[in-house]
């Protein structure tokens, strides 16, 4: 059983295609992320699955229930937006009891149901102020008490944290993915924050120009990225560009520029031209010489970047600048250092 | 940096003309108006310098001027508003929800009129509305009525002509309002369930309130003290307190009870202005909430 599910579904604006062929399954009580970059179309998706948009082609299916041509308000959604968009002239609590309202219910079960799901966000006792007096985090709670008072089959959120500052953020990523377990809601969630998409989501799916690049867990978005795209948005990247050569100790992809770069065990086929990519936190660097047979490639250190609890370095390596997470520690290198980097790259599908 | 002070400290003197032209043509002769509201008139027309408040004893005792005339006035200008109101709020509504780039050019249109010399659109409005006119027309061709019906010089053809006068006004203050209301809290209030009627009741009507009071202000003081609608659409017959200042002054040649009917009406006027004046300043919560949001 789906809770929601996008079958064929594309929209053009002004004959601009914006979404095309869209196809997408959200199961019942899982967390979905949609990310990309602004302009990508996740937006215009989301409000379609809302109503908010009308697809130009295409189906949307809501708890069992074809929805495509249902005005927004005869579908059973619960909308987070990225401005909180409260009603400025009603309280708290009539804010989140307006759609109790509106469905009739009696003014003693709308109070306690409002302060149910303000409770549940921590802010039972905000109840009689004014969205005015709220600061942005507790404002974005209100809109998320709002949307989920009415146990709607689908919580759909755009960018909703966003607008919030880091720390503030931070805290409410916890919040949210406490809430949406407990409640086992079936939760559409749209950022353009890949860290976010990654904390949060049981699945993501990245968007490209209005179309979707890969639908994975985060460990296969970061680690069996689809595509060049997808491993360049997500996560920290380089990429080695050239063909592939099986030798002694293994397969390499060579390259004028980087010389031969090794590739993970598996990197069995032939083909050229092809594209592997390596993660930071996947090279090890060491003092040369390491390895007698000169297997891994020779850098020099151009930059050490310092976080605080990790530090990176920017290692020159041929024409590639290598980012390289450090280990721990006792791995400190200095600028201007020769290092030998092992590791081993990873190829990404042939389009 | 003299300069910059020199610019703040000479600041105050660029308001000078403006404060000049206002005392000489409007305070003076304000001030002139006041004073001649105190004085009789002999029946030939001659001012009496004596400073009496007969005019006013007149006009406040006798039951004429006070519902026939100045109740009229009032009543009719506020239904007007309420008209104009209605019809501009729809108005502003459908063009604050057109595509953005095509909105210029329907407030043009909404301007357009104002261009128009006062005059020459109440005269077009008399065309219109004439027995020979083309509603009359129209109601002839619908089967309505089978012979022409008076349209003109009734209370009617005044308010149609107020409406017409203020609506362009109203739309102009509700539009930014309208606008300024995020499409977010409406689609909000959507995706709990509220249909478009229920949208309207409870988001944007409410939110757009502010916009509501101003509108009318402009329109009860613009209809208020209109005077070529009632004057010429309402042909003599429909009393209304500019025509009768108007009236007073040069057929009966009396100012100095001209100016009291005027003095009266501003008064009047400004008095309504003010008590709306205050339930705009209560309503202003909302819009401060508003602009916060």
């Amino acid at each position: 059983m789906y809770g929601i599910s996008v079958s064929g579904v594309s929209k053009q604006f002004d004959g601009l295609p914006v979404l095309t062929d869209v196809n997408l399954s959200v199961r019942t009580g899982e967390f979905l992320s949609i990310l990309g970059p602004s302009g990508c179309g996740k937006s215009t998706l989301l409000r379609i699955i809302a109503g908010l948009e009308e697809p130009t082609s295409g189906d949307v299916v809501i708890a069992g229930r074809t929805v495509t041509r249902d005005p927004v308000w005869k579908r059973k959604i619960g909308f987070v937006f990225q401005h909180f968009a409260l009603w400025p002239h009603l309280t708290v609590l009539r804010n989140v009891a307006m759609g109790l309202e509106l469905r009739g219910a009696g003014k003693q079960e709308r109070r306690d149901r409002a302060l149910a799901a303000l409770r549940l966000v921590q802010l039972e006792s905000f109840a009689d102020r004014m969205p005015s007096q709220l600061s942005g985090g507790q404002q974005q709670r209100v809109a998320v008490a709002r949307a989920i008072v009415l146990e709607p089959a689908v919580l759909l959120l755009d960018e909703p944290l966003s607008a919030l500052d880091k720390n503030l953020r931070q805290d409410m990523q916890v919040e949210l993915k406490a809430l949406q377990q407990k409640l086992l809601l079936t939760t559409v969630f749209v950022t353009h924050d890949q860290e976010e998409a990654m904390s949060l989501s049981d699945r993501i799916v990245v968007m490209n120009r209005g179309v979707i690049e890969q639908i994975g867990t985060p460990e296969q978005i970061y680690n069996r990225p689809a595509s060049p795209y997808v491993a360049r948005f997500v996560g920290e990247t380089t990429f080695f560009e050239g063909e592939l050569e099986h030798r002694e100790h293994g397969t390499f992809i060579r390259s004028s520029a980087n010389g031969y770069i090794p590739l993970e065990a598996d990197s069995s086929q032939t083909q050229s031209d092809r594209i592997a990519f390596v993660r930071p936190e996947w090279v090890t660097l060491h003092k040369p010489p390491y390895s007698e047979k000169r297997m891994w490639p020779v850098g020099k250190i151009e930059r050490v970047i310092f976080f605080g609890a990790t530090s990176d370095y920017l290692v020159r390596q041929g024409d590639s600048l290598i980012r390289v997470k450090a280990a721990g520690a006792n791995d400190c290198f200095r600028r201007g250092d020769e290092v030998e980097l092992q590791f081993a790259a990873r190829l990404l599908p042939k389009r | 940096m003299t300069s910059k002070n020199g610019l703040r400290a000479g600041a105050p003197l660029l308001i000078l003309p403006a404060v000049l032209i206002l005392a000489v043509f409007f305070v003076v002769p304000l001030v002139w108006i006041v004073m001649l509201s105190f004085m009789t008139s002999e029946p030939a027309g001659t001012t009496e310098p004596h400073a009496t408040l007969a005019n006013y004893t007149h006009f406040l005792t006798d039951s004429y001027y006070l519902t026939d005339l100045l109740w009229r006035t009032v009543w009719l200008s506020a239904i007007a508003t309420f008209f104009a109101v209605v019809i501009g709020y729809v108005g502003a509504l459908v063009i604050s929800r057109a595509p953005e780039k095509r909105q210029p050019t329907l407030m043009f249109l909404n301007m357009c009129p104002l261009w128009v010399n006062l005059v020459v659109r109440t005269l077009s409005l008399m065309v219109l509305l004439d027995r020979d006119g083309p509603v009359n027309h129209i109601l002839m061709a619908l089967g309505i009525t089978s012979h022409p019906v008076q349209l003109l010089f009734n209370e009617s053809a005044v308010l149609f002509g107020m409406v017409q006068m203020s609506v362009p006004f109203v739309v102009l203050s509700l539009h930014g309002v309208l606008k300024s209301i995020p499409r977010e809290l409406e689609h909000a209030a959507m995706s709990v369930g509220a249909n478009l009627f229920a949208t309207f009741r409870r988001v944007t009507l409410p939110l757009s309130v502010p916009g509501i009071l101003a509108g009318s202000i402009l329109a009860l003081g613009i209809n208020m003290e209109s005077f070529v609608v009632p004057i010429l659409l309402g042909g003599g017959r429909v009393r209304f307190m500019s025509v009768a200042a108007y009236e007073t002054a040069t057929i009966s040649n009396n100012l100095p009870f001209a100016a009291t009917i005027g003095l009266v009406l501003l008064v009047v006027t400004l008095t309504m202005l003010g008590v709306y004046q205050r339930l705009v300043g209560s309503m202003s919560r909302v819009s401060i909430a508003l602009r916060s949001a």
